[in-house]
């Protein structure tokens, strides 16, 4: 696996760096070298830890253990300023720009040339103009960032970087929001960056560019790095096997032996301007269908406008096969649909409040008699569900924050079973729990789905959609852009749906 | 069970660590300083006569208690007073209009005032600061457009609420209309699915409303309720001084809300109880009368007030993190991070 690095340095130099989030790991025994003159990929599926490796090396994030050292030396980042001082930029997906300043003083922002204690304009912008006309781009350095593309406003990042003298770039998902002309602009300046001799890391999806561009490509999966290749000696499919190589037995598989019924949950058509598109889908009851996708794709989107959260455009809802219009998430709830929330913390939890009355939060209504709370019948409802999904917990009195995530996470899906619905969505049940609470959560779906529920469940963990679904849809930059039966899934055909390949087969 | 695991050692009982049981222990010390220097303050009826002066504060800060623990607030109740007090003064004096019925039309006068807040709140995303602040001058200006600067009289049966006693008792009216609307609103709000609502909302008001909460009704109640709550203090006021102005209660909302944060509700929403609300509305009364008996000149009493609920709201930050430090202690095993 070592590929030898012959005479060179490595510029940056990450050794066996660990990272936890809320107590999950996030990034394991990591270690990683950037060499000067090299572009280096970092890819893995979503949250396999590529950013969180980034981030570190771009001091955003502190490790756990592990050290950086940059041109041998150890360092010990505690903010993003003292990665720039050592030369290391991060450049993100979303530009981190100041809209309303311009070109020119987002360059050398906290850092404007002065002359007689006052900025010196003439030189700020002669300056800023310099660097953009190195970069070969035509931006108006007395423009407003406001106005420009994404594109444009990473080459306003990018020239801020090379301003500082930055011989580090890290890349994060740079190219997810650009067009193929302004890849192709930006991949003429990375190759022009490298010829000049800095180390670049480079995260990505689109596994075409990284062949394309890099030099070298590292395979990250669930925090640990899995592989190192060089790209002229490997190829996409043993890329993507890397990507996705993880033993099914660790997982619980859905029970496929019962009926499928008849269609609980239509969409039509259904759009909502920059978000996404003509999604047609249907679940059955019984049925699981997975939504595959990357990240941005669009799907966290589709489930919050079926749960009446987002509003749309166009297209209709039909459940139960009838159109309905979802009033918000109260009429969803109401006409049977449940949404287990992404964002757990934010959308599904009071964190200060007790285990019972987060159940029972959703139907404190329906449990109460003249608007009087039945708190009795509460904290049934509450320990019943502790019971089914086996929450680790001292008491239903507890607080929910003193909860592990995967606990918190079960409780959430208490709270929507208790509202007895007929089609559930689920967005990243699994997302930060660990093994044991996941396996629970693929124990209950199954079990939701053997008592006839409809689940949608969005997921970006591509073996728990290969295990769970009896249909894996795929959607792609708002549109959905494949499906397939369980029999013919393969994670190879999902990755490769998800990223827009043509896959050799 | 799970329920039945050990529940930690805790190095002081959870009742003691609340701030509404520090309200309590600040009202006893103060009346007792109170009765210490002030020989009549042990006087009963001296005291029930003194607590109508602030049952108007009262009133409000009972409905501010939902407003602030739903994660809104309402500066602009004070200014909902004077303007209900005027109209129903204008409509009387000036157009002829019975008195009666229109005192029970103030109530809904008061409602409509605080809707158009909520709608706005609800319906536009505004922060309830900047919109309230807005209607603060608008009402208070609408009511000085209706009176100028004049005092409007009011019939002589209409006056003098505060020195009417419930038969058989010493107990003025507003006092007893205060404890009673009390006990009912405590009730609504810690026992009621609308108060459940309430303290979702402050809490998390997106997790609230992912899980079906009517974030946007709720919204639009707590402010009507203020709205409500206003116009009774309003009725009640220009009864007792027997003229309604454009400049009643000007400044009043300053006192509302310091009751209801000194009594533990949390200026972020999520927190707070009607008890509390009530006991530091008592821990302002005897403050304000002890220093009134002592002579402290108006300005210093202000400033009091204000110092006041600087320290009410930084004990209430203490208190969150008391309570976060005790948890952390109880909880041993319980989370591995």
């Amino acid at each position: 696996m070592v590929i030898p690095m012959g005479e060179q340095v490595p510029l940056v130099k990450a050794v066996g760096l660990y990272k936890a989030f809320e107590g999950v790991d996030v990034l394991k025994n990591a270690s990683l070298d950037l060499l000067p003159g090299e572009i280096h990929a970092l890819v893995g599926e979503n949250g396999a830890g590529k950013s969180t490796l980034a981030r570190i090396i771009g001091g955003v994030h502190t490790p756990r253990a592990g050290t950086v050292q940059v041109n041998g030396r150890t360092v010990h980042f505690h903010r993003p300023c003292d990665a720039i001082a050592q030369g290391i930029a991060l450049i993100h997906q979303e530009p981190l720009t100041f809209p309303d300043l311009s070109v020119a003083e987002n360059i050398f922002i906290g850092r404007q040339p002065r002359r007689h204690g006052r900025i010196d304009w003439n030189a700020v912008h002669r300056e800023a103009a310099e660097i953009l006309e190195s970069l070969g781009v035509k931006i108006d350095p007395r423009a407003k960032v406001r106005g420009l593309s994404i594109a444009d406003q990473q080459m306003v990042e990018m020239a801020s970087a090379l301003s500082q003298h930055a011989k580090i770039l890290l890349m994060d998902e740079t190219t997810a929001a650009l067009t193929p002309s302004e890849v192709e602009r930006l991949f003429g300046i990375l190759r022009q960056l490298r010829d000049r001799g800095a180390a670049l890391a480079f995260i990505g999806h689109r596994l075409e560019e990284i062949f394309e561009i890099c030099d070298r490509i590292t395979v990250l999966r669930d925090g640990e790095i899995v592989g190192q290749r060089l790209t002229k000696e490997t190829s996409i499919d043993e890329i993507l096997r890397l990507m996705v190589g993880r033993p099914l037995a660790a997982l619980f598989a859905k029970d496929v032996k019962h009926a499928i019924g008849s269609i609980a949950l239509e969409t039509r058509r259904l759009t909502c301007a920059g978000q996404f598109s003509d999604i047609t889908l249907q679940v059955r009851a019984g049925e699981v269908v997975g939504l595959a996708g990357l990240v941005g794709a669009g799907r966290t989107e589709v489930a919050r406008a079926i749960f009446g959260i987002e509003k749309i455009d166009a297209g209709e809802i039909r459940i139960g096969g009838q159109a309905v219009q979802v009033a918000g998430p109260r009429g969803a709830m109401k006409k049977g649909l449940a949404l287990v929330p992404e964002e757990r913390q934010r959308h599904g939890l009071l964190m200060p409040m007790s285990v019972w009355q987060n159940t029972t939060l959703a139907i404190v209504d329906r449990l109460a008699r003249f608007g009087w709370r039945r708190d009795a019948m509460a904290r049934d409802v509450a320990r019943i569900g502790v019971k089914r999904l086996d929450v680790k917990l001292r008491g239903i009195d507890q607080p929910i924050r003193e909860l592990s995530g995967g606990n918190q996470q079960k409780v959430v899906l208490s709270k929507w079973l208790a509202t007895k619905p007929k089609v559930m969505l689920l967005d990243e049940p699994t997302r930060g729990i660990d093994i044991s609470a996941k396996a629970e959560v693929h124990r209950l779906v199954s079990e939701l789905a053997a008592e006839g529920m409809a689940v949608l469940m969005i997921s970006s963990d591509l073996l728990e959609v290969l295990a769970m679904s009896d249909r894996i849809l795929v959607m792609r930059e708002g549109r959905i852009v494949a499906e397939f039966p369980r029999e013919e899934a393969t994670a190879e055909r999902v990755i490769a749906a998800a990223t827009g390949q043509v896959l050799r087969e | 069970m799970n329920e039945v695991l050990a529940t930690g050692r805790r190095t002081v009982p959870r009742w003691m660590a609340t701030p509404e049981s520090i309200t309590a222990a600040l009202l006893v010390v103060a009346f007792g300083v109170s009765a210490a220097f002030v020989p009549r303050f042990l006087d009963a009826a001296y005291l029930l006569d003194r607590s109508s002066l602030y049952m108007e504060v009262g009133l409000m800060a009972l409905a501010m208690t939902f407003v602030i623990v739903a994660g809104h607030i309402d500066l602009s109740c004070a200014s909902i007073l004077a303007l209900v007090g005027t109209s129903i003064a204008t409509l009387h004096v000036k157009l002829g209009v019975p008195l009666l019925p229109l005192v029970f039309l103030a109530p809904l006068l008061g409602a409509l005032l605080g809707g158009i807040n909520g709608v706005i709140v609800a319906q536009l995303g505004l922060p309830s600061l900047v919109v309230t602040l807005a209607t603060m001058a608008l009402y208070r200006g609408l009511a000085q457009v209706l009176l100028g600067d004049h005092s409007v009289s009011l019939p002589a049966w209409f006056t003098g609420i505060e020195r009417v006693a419930i038969a058989g008792t010493l107990l003025p009216v507003p006092l007893v209309l205060f404890l009673g609307l009390a006990v009912a609103l405590g009730l609504v709000l810690h026992k009621t699915v609308f108060g459940t609502w309430v303290f979702a909302m402050g809490t998390n008001a997106e997790a609230a409303r992912y899980s079906g909460v009517p974030v946007a009704q709720v919204t639009i109640s707590v402010f009507v309720m203020s709205g409500v709550f206003s116009a009774m203090a309003a009725m009640i006021m220009i009864s007792r001084l027997g003229v309604a102005r454009y400049d009643h209660a000007l400044g009043l909302e300053l006192d509302v809300i310091t009751a209801v944060v000194l009594g533990g509700a949390s200026i972020f929403g999520g927190r707070g109880t009607v008890t509390g609300s009530v006991l530091a509305l008592f821990l302002i009364a005897v403050l304000q009368t002890g220093m009134g008996v002592a002579n402290v000149k108006a300005e210093y009493q202000a400033t009091a007030s204000g110092a006041l609920l600087i320290v009410a709201v930084l004990m209430g930050n203490c208190f969150a993190r008391f309570r976060k430090w005790t948890a952390s202690k109880g909880e041993g095993s319980c989370s591995g991070s």
